[in-house]
């Protein structure tokens, strides 16, 4: 959800496609001529039919056909349902979706195929009327959600009267939450009953659980986010854009009750109050829209990425990596591109099929693209082992990199050739951020055995992304060129 | 293809089809089966049934049991309790007189058929849940809606507020559906009021502004809200029938006809929209429990007339005694002048 102008420019810079070679293929699946794919939606039923929430339709069902282009498609619902963006498939005669004004329940009693039943589970959210407030789910796997609520954009307007309570000073703001729990992550039970999580979102269009269960959310760059950030979402926190604390009572009560004003007078309390992303998404050259986080789950299946997130840009052409550890208690890590190219932008939704070993990508570039890549699309793990960063760790100096094939010394020895460098991002009331402070790090040494690498980076700081460029010639041991050569790690806490 | 054009070729395809004298069982096709299998049969949602054999059998009797009793596992729905069997054996037949008519529907041609302008038929009504106009629906209307105002103008660059430039509200409906019968009958039921809202008749809804032209994709306009192409009939006054705090239960499907189930107060209500052989008409049936005594004011309106299968009339008012407001069911009749 981001400015035409930004996305031409990012398809200036952008590199010819990649691919990790011969690992993993790209396929476009046909859909029916009268549907828009603007996909808000991706889920299996437990019997192995592909189910896709349409935003501007209602949801189709197909097994999957080896052919990408005879997908025999039906229609469970026609209903053209208010941006549905968020999913649960229980089965094939039972949906759950999260559209603007409700969370519900789409039923199809009889069984003969198509929905007939549309049950209002809950709607604790207001809708201000504006068009950038969609919601999107994740399962609790007790028989509850985790719902984000999207705030309302200033490129669109407010209604003259609202679902729900209207607040003035929620209104302001670029990015806005003029109605109830606009900026809210909220939990729901099974019968509906809605408790507010943790705040602070601009426009958390992904929320996934790890395989641990911990609840993550992706967030959009933009006013008070400096770059996009995968966040780790603990209850009761508080994740950057004021606009959200209007609904907050405690904190209109005992601290201001005009919360965008009061971070932007003081930004050191700001800096205090916020909580940080698990790993940043360096924008313009790794990620400018992140849509929803998939973990890995195929148990390597899918290929040797087991366990880690996979992220989609909407406004770019990739699907990033991310991998994840614990370090002094809190979670970070570093990013990387895992799909480079070839799938177009948009990338909105992913769903791994019940054999783990295609990701459906469900994509929608409503509005800001100049060319729209709505579609479905699927990326294949061809069994070929990629030549990639499997994991990386931080050390008190420096990171350690496993990669997924032993690594060729010929090519790795060359110190010259890795380069480092540190930045941060300024989450302020201005749209986006510069790289703040950029530093070019030394690499006073790297040693290699086996698969892993040792990349000494002495001058390392909190707070701060290291920026790691491997060399563009590093090697696997059997000749497999490397795949992706930048890793942009966050550090929240050093390694003690 | 804009609108006027898309059902100049539709007709003009349906005259090709038939001359002008339409059968029995054209007329049922066009109604009840054109929306999935195309206007011409050439299919869309459901298959092309204008080739020499079709799917599930190409005898009248297999054509009649599939329309009959429907294909669950392809979404065909089964027609026995909508179709009478004469209306059955008269489809059957239409269909059987375009199979191997060969045309080349948009699934071959490869082309979409998505268009801005959605529309249902009287046998597979439309729904679109989206953000709708209040069309001159007084505040009134609207007492379970929070009060939206104009705010000050952000300027995002420097954070600073213009207090002298005030970002307007625009008069949406934020939990809306709309309904579209084809050009018979069309409306807007609240979900956040639990109410009709309005009825016209003619052509549904233009989405351009919410969808973009064509195929759509691009976004148009600031304010995101639907046109209402046809003329209203009917216009929810201030007061509603029944009194108290409304709360949107669901809808389900009656063969397609959305039934839309509600609380207000202590009240479980139930209400069904459907078109009449009078274009623009539209007969409410509803249902509440446990009834109490209603009294309904009757219109003070040019557009249409209100009756009622049951109750009194007295000074001005439709008067329901508990036991027959349990069931009932008022007509929204378009005066002449809003025909």
């Amino acid at each position: 959800m981001k400015k035409a102008a930004t996305l031409a420019l990012f398809g200036l810079l952008s590199q010819a496609p990649f691919l990790s070679a011969g690992s993993y293929e790209i396929e476009a699946i046909e859909v029916p001529p009268y549907v828009v794919p603007e996909v808000g939606g991706l889920g299996f039923t437990p019997d192995g039919e592909l189910v896709v929430a349409l935003r501007r339709h209602g949801i189709l069902m197909a097994k999957p056909s080896e052919n990408p282009s005879a997908f025999p498609w039906r229609a469970f619902s026609t209903d053209s349902l208010h941006n549905s963006c968020g999913i649960q498939v229980i089965s094939r005669n039972e949906v759950i979706v999260s559209q603007m004004a409700e969370l519900t329940r789409v039923l199809d009693t009889d069984h003969d195929g198509i929905a007939d039943r549309y049950e209002n589970i809950a709607a604790p959210w207001g809708v201000s009327g504006n068009y950038h407030e969609t919601n999107t789910l994740v399962p609790d796997e007790q028989g509850g959600w985790y719902v984000s609520v999207g705030t309302a954009s200033h490129n669109g307007p407010t209604f003259a009267h609202t679902r729900g309570a209207f607040a003035t000073n929620g209104r302001t703001g670029r990015n806005y939450a003029a109605v109830p729990w606009k900026g809210w992550i909220l939990h729901l039970d099974a019968a509906g009953n809605s408790t507010p999580i943790a705040s602070g979102f601009r426009m958390a269009n992904g929320i996934a659980r790890d395989p641990q269960g911990r609840l993550f959310a992706t967030d959009n760059q933009g006013d008070w986010k400096g770059t996009s950030p995968l966040y780790h979402v603990e209850e009761g926190k508080f994740y950057g854009h004021p606009s959200s604390l209007v609904w907050d009572e405690a904190f209109m009560e005992n601290v201001s009750n005009d919360p965008l004003q009061y971070y932007i007078d003081d930004f050191e309390q700001y800096q205090q109050d916020r909580t940080r992303a698990a790993v940043e998404l360096p924008h313009g050259f790794m990620c400018n829209s992140p849509s929803e986080p998939l973990f890995d789950t195929t148990g390597g299946a899918f290929g040797p990425f087991a366990g880690q997130a996979l992220i989609g840009d909407i406004a770019g052409d990739r699907i990033l990596r991310c991998m994840i550890e614990e370090v002094d208690g809190v979670l970070q890590g570093a990013v990387v591109k895992f799909i480079d190219g070839g799938l177009g932008a948009g990338n909105n939704r992913l769903a791994f099929s019940p054999d783990g070993k295609s990701l459906y990508v469900g994509q929608t570039v409503r509005g800001w693209a100049k060319n729209l890549a709505e579609g479905l699309k699927r990326v294949i793990y061809t069994g070929e082992l990629p030549f990639e960063v499997q994991n990386i760790s931080l050390e008190k100096d420096g990171f350690t990199l496993t990669f997924t094939k032993p690594i060729s010394s010929a090519s790795s020895y060359q110190l010259a050739n890795y380069a480092a460098k540190s930045y941060w991002y300024k989450s302020f009331h201005a749209y986006g951020s510069p790289q703040m402070d950029l530093q070019e790090l030394e690499i006073p040494k790297i040693q290699v055995d086996g698969n892993t690498l040792f990349i000494q980076v002495p001058q390392l700081q909190a707070d701060r992304i290291v920026e790691l460029n491997l060399p563009a010639d590093l090697q696997a041991a059997d000749g497999t060129p490397l795949g992706q050569s930048q890793i942009c790690y966050t550090i929240r806490k050093l390694r003690k | 293809m804009d609108r006027s054009l898309a059902t100049l070729l539709t007709a003009c395809s349906l005259l090709v089809t038939a001359g002008f004298a339409q059968s029995s069982g054209e007329k049922t096709f066009s109604q009840y089966c054109a929306s999935c299998h195309g206007a011409d049969g050439s299919g869309l949602l459901g298959p092309n049934l204008t080739d020499a054999e079709v799917l599930h059998g190409s005898e009248l009797a297999d054509i009649e049991s599939v329309v009959k009793n429907g294909i669950p596992s392809k979404a065909m729905p089964a027609w026995g309790s909508v179709l009478d069997d004469n209306q059955i054996r008269d489809v059957a037949q239409y269909v059987q007189s375009i199979m191997g008519t060969n045309r080349i529907g948009p699934s071959q041609l490869g082309k979409s058929t998505v268009t801005p302008f959605p529309e249902g038929t009287l046998g597979q009504p439309y729904l679109i849940r989206t953000f709708m106009p209040t069309l001159g629906l007084s505040d009134e209307t609207f007492p379970h809606h929070g009060k939206g105002a104009p705010t000050p103008h952000y300027n995002p660059r420097d954070a600073s507020f213009d207090n002298d430039k005030l970002d307007p509200t625009i008069p949406g409906i934020p939990g809306a559906i709309a309904v579209n019968f084809g050009d018979t009958l069309s409306y807007c039921f609240d979900t956040t009021e639990c109410r009709l809202l309005y009825t016209w008749s003619g052509p549904f809804l233009d989405m351009t502004d919410y969808w973009g032209e064509g195929e759509g994709g691009q976004r148009k306009r600031f304010g995101y809200l639907p046109k209402v192409l046809g003329p209203l009939v009917f216009q929810a006054s201030a007061a509603p029938i029944f009194e108290g705090a409304p709360r949107f239960q669901a809808y389900r499907k009656e063969n397609g006809v959305p039934v839309f189930e509600y609380t207000v107060g202590q009240r479980t209500i139930t209400l069904k929209v459907e078109p009449t052989d009078t274009p623009g008409e539209a007969r409410c049936t509803y249902s509440s429990s446990p009834a109490t005594e209603l009294s309904i004011p009757l219109p003070d309106s040019s557009s249409y007339t209100l009756s009622c299968d049951q109750g009194s009339l007295a000074a001005g008012t439709l008067q329901l005694s508990a036991e027959e407001a349990a069931t009932f069911t008022l007509t929204l009749t378009p005066t002449p002048a809003a025909r």
